[in-house]
């Protein structure tokens, strides 16, 4: 794989439509995101921002009546878009794989959980059973599952919610893919385990893997994170370095989300930092889509769309307040 | 991997099939009715017909024989019929039926009606090679009192019948045998349908010698030996079994060579193996009504074989009932019901109108008896009369739950008549044990049922119903008149044929005319269909559905 | 699991001597008397009561339970009233045919079920969803006698293709299984359909997909095992109702089953037969539910564990 580009993975205005009963509705809006090589890249929004539609469509994996409707996905510079299903499943599991938020119903409960890795490499190479159940308990080790060998002959149920998430970052990092998504990987799980996890993707990050962490819980951002992307009803609204982002936040819905977390860590009586709630797609306004909840909503907001500026390099903000 | 495209084979052709009868449904709203292919002649098409080799004989009945053996039976004498022989049979010739000698060669009865010298026809064999001897039909007499299980009554006649039957005689008195075929049979009283009970199927005749050595006679085919002229080979329960000519067989050879009567439980599928050439002879007793008129009788009609079913449909009380107790209760009910009608609108003309109890066809049979005429004014004027306001008289009819659709419907019918007259006879179904168990007790109120007659001869029926308290109890219901109880216990006795069939119409008209203590209603007709292989066919000369196989001719 | 097996067991045992006595008893406290219906309309009462007495059934009915009871564990269960065998030998050759007829029956059911259910899981408000439903919802509506009808006329009479009835090879199966599986392919199409649409939605699924595995391979390898948990308890349960008989199938085809058996039984009054039939059946219904429990098992790792 000599020609890996400096960048994992390179979105390029992409969107997303999908056909309901009031009409087409958009929740991935012209997005552009760029992951470089060996970098953990963050989308933060609320749930129902299109962050996981995001996952789906680099994934091929978009539910049906779904459909991408322009731009590009481009991975290790190859693209994704125009691909048929049989080239997809090539790519699935191999170069970019992902792990879901629910690791308890992710796992298939009738089979063995190490056959259910074993089945990665199967689809992938021509390796024999007994080749490939060597892998999977190496790799198993590699996710810190203590006891390998008895763990690969388990069932999903007979195994804790931290156990079976490593199993899936298991089954993720198997084929050694350069992009690993991870929807809402530590959603489900415990504080502790929450960070168990967190550090063991980090490791993973260091030996090579790229990350595309999807999370609405701006501490988990923060720790894993080299650049964040805030995304609001299916388009991005700020992106920034990490630290940038968390030290001088632009936009007010990134405030809020900021808010949000504060005070959650302060164990206070939960603020309404942002008001409302996630607007409709299929009633969102001509303007900008967070006018409506925007403490500092002025007139030209809900007429007009704001558009992606640069305040300083590599922070990026869409807000009129800031397109003077 | 081969199992792999079986299975896809499988699938496909599974599919095929399923997608036909898709299409079968989808245009069955347009071709149901009259669009029914016409039956093939020959019906050489299918591998079921074309199949059938020469002398063979395919029917079907609805329900299987219990039993081959008549001390086991008085309904399934099909087998009893074609494997064995009697010394005398009831056959139809030229159109009456008649008692003609089978393996009797002679006969002498005395002056007093008591002793009967019979000669056996001499060289018959069983169909294992043993030969026929006197004492073999000795045994065949004492083996019904032995087993004294079922068809006791005719052997009962003879002297010390009921001596054997209850285990005080080791043999039966009345029967000696002089030599081989030379034997006297001497009667506890004289019965001149002495010769008739004879050419019952009850009476068939057993090898002694056979009997000895086998275990399960009247269960298994090759323990069941007789002189008849078939031999039975095979008996699958509840699926069929197989007659096969018997060489050995004394009599004229029979152009039927073999019998497969399978049992086919639904009528529907009758129907269709008869037209599909399946079955060469059908009885269209099992079939439902509304085919044999819109089909049989139209697109079969030459092939039609009808023959009275001698017996008799019946209406009978409880004379312990508080009305019913009552003769001019029972004569307004005799007058209300238009048999007439019914036998033109329920049995669709296939029936005879009885005004007595001795049936058309059987001997004795009074054609000048008057019966009911159909007078629902005067039947009502009888019981204002009596005294009886309209809508008091109540009782229960109750009914087989088993009958067929046409006795069911008569009863509805009856009732709907009686209604007419201010009279309410409720229906009421029950199973067919506790019906019986009912009617047994003496507790029904009334009923309809069918006699069908076991020889020929009026004692039968009479006898049945009349001739004893324990026969009035459960078949004629407490009737009570002592006399004439005795009377027709005695009659049978009477030597002389002219005084004692006179004495039975007189009884005839006493029960009926004057007790009004049994309505009758009608004698079925018995139709059968016969196949493109079948020439010719002579039913049983009651109508039974039983046949001998030997009436039946194949082309 | 064994554990559980030998204990299902055992109550199994105790569940058919429950209803071998229940239905002895019950025998004998309906109305109508036995004999009377074996002997039929032209026997006298000397010769009932000669019968009752011969039969036993004049003893009390504790005695001819332990009688019964006692044969029975030797395999005798008496002889036949209305058809003169063994009840034993009766039953044999009946299950015989019953068994061919629930076999194929079930086999036709299975296949055909199966394979719509998944074709319209899969290709969901699609043509062939639409044609494999509507027909299944004809199947779980139309009577089986009309089936059986409709199929013995169109290709038996009409085409000459099969038989119209009896047992005597395979060939004569094959409408009856047909019209006997109908119902049953029916139902499990549509329990597969839907079954399947739910596991489809299933994080696993998914999960699977994201693997890299062809929208066939998940189906065939992650979706159906999942879906045929509740599908084998109803084939299970549909098999064993097959196995204690097949009334209107084994009447029209003229199949010699035990369904048929059955109904003899009860018509004639029966008593032997009757008691053999019902136990049969008991026997054949708690087995058929031990083996689909077992099947279960052995398909969710779950059940097992907690067996």
């Amino acid at each position: 794989m000599e020609n890996r580009t400096e960048l994992t993975l390179k979105i390029d205005h992409l969107n997303v439509s999908i056909k309901t009963e009031n009409g087409l509705i958009k929740p991935v809006n012209d997005i552009s995101l760029e992951i470089p090589r060996g970098k953990v890249v963050g989308i933060v929004g609320e749930s129902g921002c299109g962050k996981s539609m995001t996952a789906r469509a680099v994934m091929g994996l978009l539910p049906p009546a779904t459909k991408i409707e322009g731009g590009s996905i481009l991975l290790d510079g190859n693209e994704l878009t125009g691909h048929s299903e049989e080239q997809l499943c090539g790519v699935r599991g191999s170069e970019v794989s992902m792990i879901f938020q629910e690791p308890m119903t992710s796992l298939n409960p009738v089979m063995k959980v190490g056959r259910q890795v074993d089945e990665v490499i199967r689809v992938h190479q021509k390796v024999p059973l007994a080749e490939a159940r060597k892998m999977t308990i190496e790799m198993f080790r590699a996710v810190g599952i203590s006891e390998p060998e008895e763990r690969y002959e388990c069932y999903p149920h007979q195994l804790s919610g931290g156990l079976r998430q490593r199993v899936m970052i298991a089954m993720a990092m198997i084929m050694k893919p350069s992009l690993l998504i991870a929807d809402e990987p530590t959603t489900a799980l415990d504080v502790t385990v929450e960070a168990q996890i967190l550090r063991l993707m980090k490791e993973l990050n260091k030996s090579g893997t790229s990350i595309l962490l999807i999370s609405h819980n701006l501490g988990v951002i923060a720790q894993v994170c080299d650049y964040v992307y805030v995304m609001y009803a299916g388009q991005f609204v700020e992106e920034a370095d990490v630290f940038a982002l968390f030290d001088q936040p632009l936009h007010p819905y990134t405030k809020g989300l900021l808010g949000a977390v504060t005070s959650l860590r302060r164990e206070e009586a939960v603020l309404e930092t942002i008001h409302g709630v996630v607007p409709d797609f299929s009633e969102l306004p001509d303007g900008c889509g967070f006018a409506a909840r925007c403490e500092k909503c002025m007139e030209r907001c809900s007429a007009l769309m704001p558009r992606m500026a640069e305040t300083e390099p590599g922070h990026r903000v869409r807000c009129h307040l800031y397109s003077a | 991997m081969a199992h792999k495209y079986l299975f896809r084979n499988t699938a496909v052709t599974l599919l095929t099939a399923l997608s036909l009868v898709l299409g079968l449904t989808a245009c069955g709203g347009s071709g149901s009715g009259g669009g029914q292919p016409a039956p093939q002649a020959g019906s050489q098409t299918t591998a079921q017909a074309g199949a059938a080799e020469e002398g063979l004989l395919r029917t079907a009945v609805l329900y299987d024989i219990s039993t081959m053996d008549v001390t086991q039976t008085t309904d399934d004498y099909m087998v009893p019929m074609n494997v064995f022989d009697r010394l005398f049979e009831t056959r139809t010739v030229e159109g009456t039926a008649q008692v003609v000698k089978s393996l009797c060669e002679d006969y002498k009865v005395s002056e007093d009606g008591l002793t009967y010298d019979f000669t056996l026809k001499s060289g018959i064999v069983f169909s294992n090679g043993s030969a026929l001897t006197a004492s073999d039909v000795k045994y065949s007499f004492e083996r019904l009192l032995r087993a004294a299980a079922q068809n006791t009554d005719i052997p009962l006649e003879v002297v010390g019948g009921e001596a054997l039957m209850n285990g005080q005689a080791d043999s039966l008195e009345g029967f000696t045998v002089t030599d081989d075929t030379h034997f006297t049979v001497t009667l506890n009283a004289p019965n001149a349908g002495f010769l008739a009970e004879l050419s019952a199927p009850a009476m068939s005749v057993v090898d002694a010698e056979t009997m000895a050595e086998v275990k399960n006679f009247g269960v298994e085919p090759s323990d069941t030996i007789g002189t008849g002229p078939y031999i039975i080979t095979e008996w699958v329960a509840n699926d069929h079994y197989t007659l096969v000519y018997n060489d050995k067989y004394w009599g004229e050879t029979p152009t039927v060579k073999k019998v497969i009567v399978r049992v086919i439980p639904d009528p529907g599928t009758q129907n269709l193996m008869f037209r599909n050439g399946e079955l060469d002879m059908i009885d269209l007793k099992s079939l439902d009504t509304a085919i044999v008129e819109s089909t049989y009788k139209t697109e079969y009609k030459d092939n039609i074989i009808t023959t009275p079913n001698v017996g008799l449909t019946y209406l009978l009380f409880n004379e312990n009932n508080q009305y019913l107790s009552d003769v001019n209760v029972r004569k307004a009910i005799g007058m209300a019901i238009d048999v007439d009608t019914i036998i033109s609108d329920l049995y669709s003309g296939n029936a005879i109108r009885e005004n007595g109890m001795i049936p058309t066809g059987i001997w004795g049979h009074n054609d000048a008896l008057e019966g009911y005429t159909y007078d629902p004014e005067a039947a009502k004027k009888l019981l204002a009369d009596s005294g009886y306001k309209e809508g008091q008289i109540s009782f229960e009819l109750s009914m087989d739950s088993t009958a067929n659709s046409s006795t069911q419907l008569l009863y509805e019918n009856i009732s709907q008549q009686l209604e007419k007259i201010g009279i309410k006879a409720n229906v009421r179904s029950y199973d067919h044990s506790s019906w019986l168990s009912l009617r047994n007790s003496g507790k029904m109120d009334s009923f309809v049922a069918r006699w069908g007659m076991d020889y020929n001869d009026p004692s039968n029926i009479m006898y049945s119903f009349f001739g004893s308290e324990s026969n009035t109890k459960m078949r004629s219901i407490n009737y009570p008149d002592k006399d004439t109880i005795a009377r027709v216990a005695a009659a049978s006795a009477i030597v002389d044929d002219d005084e004692r069939m006179a004495e039975y119409q007189a009884l005839e008209k006493k029960i009926i005319t004057e007790d009004a203590a049994w309505i009758p209603l009608f004698e079925e007709l018995h139709l059968y269909c016969i196949g493109d292989r079948v020439a010719g066919f002579t039913p049983h000369w009651a109508g039974f559905s039983d046949f001998y196989a030997i009436d039946v001719v194949l082309k | 699991m064994r554990q559980n097996i030998l204990h299902r067991l055992w109550e199994s045992a105790v569940v058919l001597i429950g209803v071998a006595l229940l239905i002895f008893i019950m025998l004998r406290v309906v109305p109508g008397n036995p004999i009377e219906t074996m002997m039929g309309e032209h026997a006298n009462q000397a010769t009932i009561d000669r019968m009752t007495a011969e039969l036993g059934l004049d003893q009390p009915v504790h005695i001819q339970f332990i009688r019964y009871i006692t044969g029975a564990l030797r395999g005798d269960f008496g002889t036949s009233y209305s058809l003169g065998k063994p009840v034993s030998l009766l039953m044999g050759a009946a299950f015989v045919n019953t068994l061919k007829l629930a076999v194929f029956a079930s086999l036709f059911a299975w296949i055909v079920g199966i394979i719509c259910g998944i074709i319209s899981a899969v290709r969901k408000n699609g043509p062939a969803d639409h044609i494999f439903m509507g027909f299944s919802l004809l199947g779980v509506s139309m009577p089986v006698f009309m089936v059986a009808m409709i199929l013995q006329f169109f290709f038996g009479y009409y085409l000459h293709w099969l038989p119209i009835s009896g047992a005597d090879s395979w060939k004569n199966f094959i409408l009856p299984a047909i019209a006997l599986g109908w119902n049953s392919a029916a139902g499990i199409s549509r329990l597969m359909r839907s079954t399947l649409l739910d596991v489809l939605q299933e994080d696993y699924i998914e999960t699977a997909r994201a693997k890299g595995l062809t929208k066939n391979a998940v189906i065939v390898f992650h979706a159906l095992r999942n879906t045929m948990l509740p599908v084998i308890t109803m084939m299970a349960i549909q098999f064993s109702g097959m196995l204690s008989g097949a009334v209107i199938t084994e009447t029209v085809f003229s199949i010699n089953g035990i369904g048929r058996l059955a109904v003899q039984a009860i018509s004639g009054r029966d008593i032997p037969l009757l008691q053999g039939t019902v136990l049969f059946s008991t026997a054949v219904v708690i087995l058929g539910n031990l083996a689909a429990d077992c099947l279960y098992a052995v398909l969710d790792p779950r059940i097992r564990k907690e067996a």
